[in-house]
This record gives structure tokens, sequence and C-alpha cells, in this order.
């Protein structure tokens, strides 16, 4: 599905339907939208709900990578289904899981569309200080200062100054996932011995 | 399995081939001694060692079996063919001491007795060929019978000792001749001994059931 | 937990199918009447009447799917996980139908342990492993759970090679030492009952031999069934025998006799290899 369409659809169900009711029951009086306008909590939201299927696909298939053998003998000994789930499905699968949230992360951190118009703004002067409030995206800031730039040449070192930033901060992020993820693994492979 | 298969054959086979030489020895030892032949009884001797090779080699057939872990009737099998392959050995024995005993009582003139011992000898060897057909043909009727006849065989066995006895007692010069016919006749007795067990185990053998050391009439199970 | 019964005196007996043994029999702990189970339409098990002594080994024989395994996964209703499988008849252990709306599935199992073809120790130390089950019905004292793992590695024969090692991964142990792992965890809840499906088939001939010896010491303690591939070892640690073909119990006997003499051809076609 074109990230677009979550964007859209961040717009109208996140912002306008819940933001919207949330503002209704919480603040009635107040004329400017509190939660029901573009925000760090719906761009966040929305790029959660897009992201969804890889942190299901992959934890669904973290936990089928359990043999059924270790299933069967939990369950031989009296456990139920759940119990079996928490207690043996789930911590060995942890290292699967943690890898459909790395890549989940890695999706997330290139999407502009989805951000646009749920949370990013043009420009904004400071840092956002509640969920509430908007924030400036890299990329998005790339895309600004690449297209509507009133002088390209004062511009263009803070573009390649942004640009460096993002991927500094991609790398980053997935290395120390991937980091996280190792840890776990050799804590699992610990106990497989 | 066909290996397997092939083996057990060649066991029975090898079985029923020591039998005709076993009933041949005694045969032979029988008549050299009822015609006074020395050169059959000689022959007899001689041959025993056939009797010998052929027990060594079914055991060893059998041990080879066995280790296969055979079960139900092969394992049956295996087991009576063994306990039949020394039974068979010892009736080659039995005929080699008589046709031992044929060749003494051959240096003097025959004693003139009315010894049974031409019964005893018929009887036994009648007893031998029909156990082996009992084992072959699993006629567990006549193998039973052949266990009852057994004691009859045994009280004849005792009769002629006790003939003998007299006739030495009353003639010392027939001692020699005497005991060397209370050696044949015993013998005799231990072939049919040999024919007895032969058909207990040609019972076990069909009917996976033990009938030795009990009553000579010991019916099937139900 | 489950108490240790106090051993009743048996006298060995013949238990041929069909109920004319003249002798007591041991007291039959487990009757199986009329099951059948189906998955789907496909009928696996038929009609199966059997009663399982008490404190002794019973051997369940049969080629493959014959429906041996699956007559084993009935008595601790591990035939529940599996889609689309329907069972008619009775399983009752100590007059209790297993099958009853009321049964507890768990308390079943801890009565009714399992030991698999393939040894399955979870991904944890040998002490974890065996606390499980203790840790799963509410044991919490260190010191019980301590002397539990001691207690039940020693009855599976494999205190003395691992009692240093207790916190070191299960995986780390041979094939043969993991089964053990696998058996000292399901006898360490104390269950009456334990089935054994195919221990050893996954094991070289020494662990095997360890494993059989383990299994006759462990028959003073517990009813054990067993699915066995294997004739001879059948003939070697089983009282009683149960063939199987096709889904259908085809005879039941003292297991010496079962193998020297069977009553059914099929049975001798079968113990002897000549089955088609």
């Amino acid at each position: 599905m074109p990230s677009i369409v979550f964007g859209l659809f961040g717009l109208g169900f996140f912002i306008g339907f819940v933001g919207g009711g949330m503002d209704a029951l919480l603040h009635p009086d107040n004329p400017k939208p509190v939660w029901g306008k573009a925000a760090l909590i719906w761009a966040s939201m929305t790029l959660a709900v897009m992201t969804l299927p890889v942190v299901i696909v992959a934890t669904e298939e973290a936990m089928r990578a359990i043999p059924l053998g270790l299933r069967e003998a939990s369950l031989a000994l009296g456990a139920t289904k759940l119990q079996t789930i928490v207690k043996i499905v789930l911590p060995n699968a942890l290292p699967g899981i943690m890898t459909g949230g790395i890549l989940a992360v890695s999706r997330a951190a290139g999407e502009v569309a989805p951000i646009l118009f749920t949370g990013a703004a043009y420009f904004m002067a400071d840092l956002p200080r509640s969920l509430t409030d908007q924030f400036m995206d890299l990329g998005y800031h790339v895309f600004v200062l690449s297209t509507q730039s009133p002088n390209i040449d004062k511009t263009r070192p803070i573009l390649y100054g942004t640009v460096l930033v993002l991927l500094v901060l991609t790398f980053a992020l997935n290395f120390v996932a991937i980091l996280i993820r190792a840890r776990i693994r050799r804590h699992v492979r610990a106990a497989h011995g | 399995m066909e290996h397997f298969e092939h083996e057990l054959s060649v066991l029975k086979q090898r079985l029923l081939v020591m039998a005709s030489y076993a009933e041949n020895a005694v045969n032979r030892a029988v008549e050299a001694l009822r015609n006074r032949d020395d050169a059959l009884a000689q022959k007899v001797k001689e041959d025993d060692t056939v009797l010998d090779e052929l027990e060594m080699e079914l055991d060893e057939l059998a041990i080879g079996l066995l280790a296969q872990a055979p079960l139900a009737s092969d394992l049956r099998l295996i087991t009576v063919a063994m306990k039949i392959t020394q039974n068979l050995e010892r009736v080659g024995d039995e005929a080699t001491k008589i046709a031992k005993r044929t060749r003494e009582l051959n240096q003097e003139p025959p004693l003139k007795t009315a010894s049974a011992i031409p019964q005893l000898a018929e009887r036994a060897v009648r007893m031998l060929r029909n156990a082996l057909d009992a084992f072959v043909s699993g006629n567990t009727a006549a193998a039973r019978a052949l266990v009852a006849e057994d004691k009859e065989v045994d009280a004849l066995n005792r009769q002629i000792l006790a003939e003998l006895e007299a006739v030495m007692a009353e003639s010392p010069q027939n001692i020699k001749r005497c005991l060397n016919l209370m050696v044949v006749s015993r013998s005799l007795e231990r072939v049919a001994d040999h024919a007895k067990n032969v058909a207990e185990e040609a019972v076990y053998l069909r009917e996976a059931v033990d009938i030795r050391h009990s009553h000579p009439s010991t019916a099937p199970p139900a | 937990m489950a108490e240790h019964r106090t051993p009743t005196i048996r006298v060995a007996a013949g238990l041929r199918q069909g109920g004319d043994d003249a002798s007591p029999a041991a007291a039959p702990l487990i009757r199986i009447e009329n099951l059948s189970l189906y998955y789907g339409r496909a009928k696996a098990l038929d009609s199966i009447t059997l009663s399982i002594p008490e404190r002794v080994v019973t051997a369940f024989i049969g080629p493959s799917g014959c429906g041996k395994s699956t007559l084993l996964r009935c008595l601790n209703r591990m035939n529940d996980l599996i889609d689309n499988v329907r069972i008619e008849g009775r399983v009752a252990i100590d007059g209790h139908d297993l099958y009853d709306a009321k049964t507890d599935v768990i308390e079943l199992r801890k009565r009714v342990g399992m030991v698999f073809q393939k040894s399955n120790p979870f991904p944890k130390s040998i002490y974890e492993n065996i606390a499980y089950g203790l840790r799963l019905h509410g044991m919490r004292d260190r010191r019980m759970l301590d002397e539990t793992v001691e207690r039940s590695l020693r009855q599976a024969a494999l205190w003395d090679e691992v009692k240093d090692r207790l916190h070191t991964s299960a995986l780390g142990l041979s094939g043969g030492q993991q089964q053990r792992v696998c058996i000292a965890r399901a006898i360490a809840i104390q269950p009456e009952i334990l089935l054994m499906d195919e221990p050893a088939s996954a094991l070289d001939p020494i662990a095997t031999a360890r494993i059989e010896d383990l299994i006759l010491d462990l028959k003073k303690d517990f009813t054990i069934v067993i699915v066995t591939h294997n004739m001879q070892q059948a003939a070697r640690i089983s009282d009683h025998t149960a063939f199987f073909y096709l889904g259908e119990l085809i005879e039941f006997d003292a297991t010496r006799r079962l193998f020297t003499n069977p009553a059914k051809k099929q049975t001798e076609d079968y113990v002897t290899g000549r089955f088609g």
C-alpha cells in the first residue's frame, strides 16, 4: 500500500476522528484544536500502523520457528497454552521479534509521506515540547531545502548538513538495534549451550 | 528377510542330512551286529566323524541365526534344531559303540541266548525314524506316542540285562560275550532315549509346549 | 503433587485379551473401551479395547501407521492439540473417563507424563528443565526444588554425570543424556503413569541400553507404556505387549508368550519380520 495512503488515513482517522473526539471530550470550550490537529503522537501512530505488518510477520515467524517438540514438552508437563507461550515460546522468539522491530524502525525512519499530513511541519522555531506539538522531520526538511529555498547558495550547506545527519542517525539507529538483538541472541544461545 | 530365510532353510536341510546319516549309522550297526559283519562295523566307526563335523557345522549355523535375534517360530526352530543336533551326534556315538562291541563279539562264536536284543534293536531303529518323521511332518500325536514307547524300551532293556546277568552267573566262560551284549543293549536303549528327546522337541516346535520330564500321556493344551 | 502409592503385590500373570486368565492379574490401571479415533473422515483407531496393568511395562508394537503412537497420545489427551480429531469410546484411568467434559486436562497431564521420540529439553539449564514442571504446579521453596531436582536426576540415573553442572545448558549434553533429562523432567512431578513414545529410537546402542535399564528400574514406581518399533526391545523390557495393525488391536498378551508363540498368524508374521 502506498505510504501516502497511510498519511491520509492518519489524517482522517487519528486527527479527525480520534483527535476531534478527544477535543470534544476534554477541551469542549477551546476554539483551537489541541488533539485534533497534526501532532507528534498522530504521526507516530500513523507510522506504527504502517509498519505493523512487518512486525506481525516477523513475530509470527519467530514464534512459529520454535520447534513443536518444545511446546509439546511443556504441554505434556501440564502447562496451559498460555503458560507455554509466555514461558517457552516468547523468550526464545525474542531475537526474531526484535528483528521485526528493527525492520519496522528502519522502514519508518525513511518515510515522509505518512507524516506529511499528520505531524511534520514546514518550519518550527523550537523543538516539540509535548505530544500535541508538531515537529520537523529531517527527510521532509531535505525536500523543503532542495525545492523551496529562496537562496540556494545560502541553504546548500544546511541541506548537506541535514542529509549527513539523516544518514548518520539512520545508521546509528540500525546499529544500536542490531547490537541489542545480538546481545539477546547471545543470551538465548547461551541457554542453548 | 530373504537372507535370513535362506539361512534358515539351509539349517533345516543340513539337519535332515545329519538325521539321515544318524539313522544310517544305527541301521548299519544293527545289521553288522546281526550279520556278524566286521567290515560293516568298521565302516560305521569310521563314518562317525561325519556326524561330529555336521554337529559343529549345524551349531555354527544356529548361532549365526540366533545372533539375528529371531522370535516366535523361528526362535523355536533354531533352538530345537540345536537340541536335535546334539541328540543325533550322540546317536552316532551309540552306533559306534555297538559297532565296536560287534567286532569284539565276532572274535568268539555267537552266544546262544534267547535275548531280546534283535527286538530291542528293531524298536530303537523304528523309534528314531518315527521321531525324525514327526519332526518333519509336525505330527505331534505320533511324537507323544514315542514318549510312552520309550518307557517300554527301558523295561525291555532291563529285562535283557537281567537275563544276561543270569547267564553270566551260570556260565562264567560266557562273561566276555555277555558283557559286550549288555553294552549293546544299553546303547540301543540310549538310541531310543534320544529318539524320545527328538520327539519332545518336535512337539515343542509345533505347539510351544514343553513335554519333557512329564507324564508320558501329557495331552495337548485346550 | 500425586503421592506415591504403596506397592501392591502382583502375581506375574499372562493377560490374554478376552479375559480367560486363571491366575490373578495385576490390577488394571488404564481401561480403554471401544476407543475409536478419527482424523476428519479417516479412522485411525478402530474400537480398541485394552486394559493396561499397573506398575508393569506394557509395549505397543506394530508397523508404521498402525496407530500405536496415536493411542498412546490418547492417554494424556495430547491428541487434543490436533485439529479435526474426534474420539468415540472411553478411556478411563482409575475409573475416571479422560474424555469426560469435567476432566481437568492439566491435572491429567500431571498424573500421566510423557517422553518423546526426539528428546526435547528446553533451551535452559539442566536444573531449570526439571524445575519447570515443579514450578508450574506450585513448588516455590528453593530447598524443596533442589531436593526434588536431585531426586529426579538420581531416579533417571543421571545425577552423578551432571551434578557438577546443573546450571549449564541441557543442550550441551549428549543425545542419551538429554533424553534422560527429559525423563527426569517428566518424573519430577511424580506422575503415576509414564508414556514413552519410542524413547530410544534416536540413540546409539549403548545409550539405548542405558535407557532400557532405566525403564526396568522405573517400573517399580511407575506404570509405563512404551511405543517401540524394535521388537527385541519390547521382548527385553516389557511385561505385556500389544500388537496393532491398521488401527486395530490384533493381540495383547504376556510378552514372553507373544514373542515365543503368538496366537494370531498376523502377529507371528510381524514378529518374525515376514510382513508383506
